[in-house]
């Protein structure tokens, strides 16, 4: 269910969302998703959506509200592609150009929270077709088993919003394994030969993420696709600093990380470059002799370079008094206490020199 | 006392002197000397909210309320929440939150009251010792993406940053930005999140970043997650004084503007990852000064935007489902330790 005036975000800073949502129509919105699984590792998600009042009166009729959930398209076609993904920019999807009213349709929702299901009649319908291959949410297990997460993308905006009916179809897909999380959150209420359906009567009961372990046979998995095609120019070591200049020899702008990766380093920066852009990049400290500079854009690895240098890299200065601070106070203490001891000695030395020779017999000290 | 037990008196000292000087040097270890906590404060923090039911049907709700958070400079616990919460949750950038159920009939107004412990330590950080190190691979990917408020393929925006702030250390990079920002700032109070991409506006002679705390917030991450620096914004309060009352009137407040500012403190502002610090504040507008890793103890931190694409719902106060929300008050009491 999400409440359709306050789609958007409900700030009480210094701002606030009120002059906007005083302006539209006040409803909720009942949420129930068809999601299908094909093995060439594509998803139809189908949107059904229905308006209503608090009090449970449906808003399917309504003119102002049928105008604003049409506005609304970008921004339901946004959480379709959020359900599969961090980067919605990223992702190849067919979407259809309108919603469709269609009244053979019926929507289930909790209204006002009595815990029981109502049916609503009748439904504005968004199918979009997405394409996993780019996915964020993918995770290769090996062989043609994939981990797909499905983010409620709703709940994921705005904590009082969720899935209220979520179904699951699997065709040509092998079901291997599901969970969700978190482990709070209800489980499927109808589980049946390759089809899962979870109803939500809360947020609080309606899983944040269903996770399904799939094999998808004819489904080959690419990661996000390189914004740039760029190249690493040059590598300088110089002490302890890293220079790298980068380039971009292909015809579109984007973004690309310089990683420099060795023992003990983990360094990395994100670089805009226009078409033939060169960027200098520069690390400040890399404590490795030795070290892999690697281009990255998208999830591909666009150039690498091992890089080396003669003399062990020296350490700035507030790591070196810190990491050297103990070792001097405790051999600061060690010579302290070998030169008392050996003080203690010499006295006692003398101290029995002294009494011997003053009463000719040792004294019990 | 005899010789030998003059010796045994002085090793016992010196014994005690090493591990008094070991001690010492762990606690350097462990104490980054490169933040030095320049004040730390207690507040008794007690928060009001009237939620009213303007419908025709018995409502049965359940209300989100924003907790102050657990960070490296502020420690918070929960006194008390009436009605009881339900249930803490954590969302997917971390904040922990609170989930009650209430049940309201037609016209009823539900009060809900809330009072917790912060202790806030203010620092700053001692840029002399740590130039600072470009991040880990994972945390550039995590921090440096695209949401609805923070369009980094914007290419104004994209160019601005390069030509402004472009610097080959996270630090330096993070204070030009901070100058750039907090010069082009036109502040005034906005109703709305703008984002990055509204917030920019060109005028005669350039470019200005139109609206309030939000506004320089969102193109302050914007333009530091262009440049490669990771960066988020963080919301809560900030108080003029260690001891401050607050409130909205939300049947009101869209007549306000600016007047706002005399009774309400809900603030954000952005945040850079740089090692060895971890995140570091660059609060511009408090002092209207462009510090990095000068934080005041006058922040109490409710939560944080890292990932979530369309940002965060839930800031400094409380969100019902079929209720709303008509009034809040926050009554901070601070204390300096």
């Amino acid at each position: 269910m999400s409440r359709g005036c306050l789609a958007l975000a409900l700030l009480l800073l210094l701002p606030l969302f009120w002059a906007p949502a005083l302006a539209q129509p006040n409803y909720w919105t009942a949420l129930n998703f068809r999601v299908t699984f094909f093995g060439n590792g594509t998803v139809l998600v189908e949107e059904l959506l229905h308006p209503f009042t608090a009090e449970g009166r449906s808003l399917l009729e309504d003119e102002e509200v049928e105008e604003h959930m049409r506005n609304s398209t970008r921004e339901f076609l946004n959480y379709a592609l959020l359900m599969f993904t961090d980067r919605p920019d990223r992702i190849l999807h067919r979407a259809a150009v309108r919603m469709d009213k269609r009244y053979g349709e019926s929507v289930y929702c909790d209204v006002s929270g009595t815990g029981r299901m109502e049916e609503l009649r009748g439904a504005y319908v968004f199918p979009v077709l997405i394409y996993l291959d780019m996915s964020t949410l993918v995770t290769p297990l090996g062989g043609d088993v994939y981990q797909v997460k499905v983010r409620d993308s709703f709940t994921s905006s705005d904590p009082r919003s969720w899935i209220d009916v979520i179904e699951f179809r699997f065709q040509g897909v092998q079901l291997v394994n599901y969970t969700w999380a978190p482990d709070y959150a209800n489980g499927p209420v109808e589980v049946r030969e390759g089809r899962l359906v979870w109803r939500n009567h809360n947020e609080l009961e309606a899983p944040d993420y269903y996770i399904f372990t799939l094999r998808l046979p004819g489904f080959k998995y690419e990661g996000v696709p390189p914004e740039v095609f760029a190249i690493i120019r040059e590598v300088v070591f110089a002490g302890t600093e890293l220079t790298v200049v980068v380039e971009n020899v292909g015809s579109i702008s984007g973004y690309a990380v310089v990683w420099v990766k060795g023992e003990g380093v983990d360094q990395a920066r994100k670089v805009f470059l226009n078409p033939r852009d060169r960027r200098t990049v520069l690390f400040p400290y890399v404590p490795s002799r030795n070290c892999t500079v690697l281009l990255i854009s998208g999830s591909k690895v666009l150039d690498e370079r091992s890089v080396s240098l003669g003399a062990p890299a020296a350490t700035p200065p507030q790591q070196e008094l810190r990491i050297l601070l103990p070792l001097l106070i405790v051999l600061l203490v060690a010579i302290v206490l070998a030169a008392c001891m050996l003080a203690a000695r010499a006295a006692g030395k003398k101290w029995e020199k002294d009494t011997t020779t003053s009463s000719g017999a040792q004294v019990e000290a | 006392m005899g010789w030998r037990a003059r010796v045994k008196w002085l090793l016992a000292a010196l014994s005690a002197l090493a591990a008094l000087l070991v001690l010492l040097s762990s606690a350097a270890l462990t104490q980054p000397g490169y933040v030095s906590v320049e004040e730390v404060v207690e507040y008794t923090v007690v928060g009001k909210f009237i939620l009213v039911n303007r419908h025709n049907a018995t409502l049965n709700d359940f209300v989100y309320i924003a907790l102050p958070q657990n960070t490296t400079f502020q420690e918070s616990y929960i006194v008390r929440v009436e009605p009881p919460l339900l249930k803490l949750v954590r969302d997917e950038d971390g904040n922990v939150l609170g989930v009650m159920r209430v049940a309201a009939e037609p016209g009823e107004k539900i009060a809900v009251n809330a009072e917790y412990r912060v202790v806030v330590r203010g620092y700053r950080i001692r840029a002399e010792l740590a130039r600072g190190e470009w991040p880990p691979f994972s945390v550039v990917e995590r921090y440096t993406s695209k949401t609805a408020y923070w369009n980094v393929y914007n290419l104004t925006l994209v160019e601005l940053a390069y030509s402004a702030a472009y610097a080959d250390s996270p630090l330096d990079t993070a204070a030009k930005l901070a100058s750039w920002v907090l010069s082009r700032l036109s502040y005034r109070v906005n109703l709305g999140r703008a984002g990055s991409d509204r917030a920019l506006v060109r005028v005669f002679g350039g470019y200005i970043v139109q609206g309030d705390c939000v506004e320089a917030a969102d193109v302050y991450v914007t333009m530091a997650r262009a440049l490669g620096l990771p960066a988020r914004t963080v919301y809560g309060v900030l108080l003029t004084s260690y001891s401050q009352k607050m409130w909205l009137n939300m049947t009101t407040v869209a007549e306000e503007g600016d007047a706002l500012l005399q009774h309400w403190g809900g603030h954000m502002w952005p945040q850079v990852y740089v090692p060895p610090y971890g995140w570091v504040d660059v609060d511009m507008l408090d002092g209207m000064s462009p510090d990095v890793g000068v934080y005041s103890a006058r922040h109490i931190v409710f939560g944080v935007e890292e990932t979530k694409y369309y940002g965060s719902a839930l800031t400094s106060s409380c969100i019902p489902s079929y209720l709303d929300l008509e009034y809040v008050e926050y009554e901070f009491r601070g204390v300096r330790k």
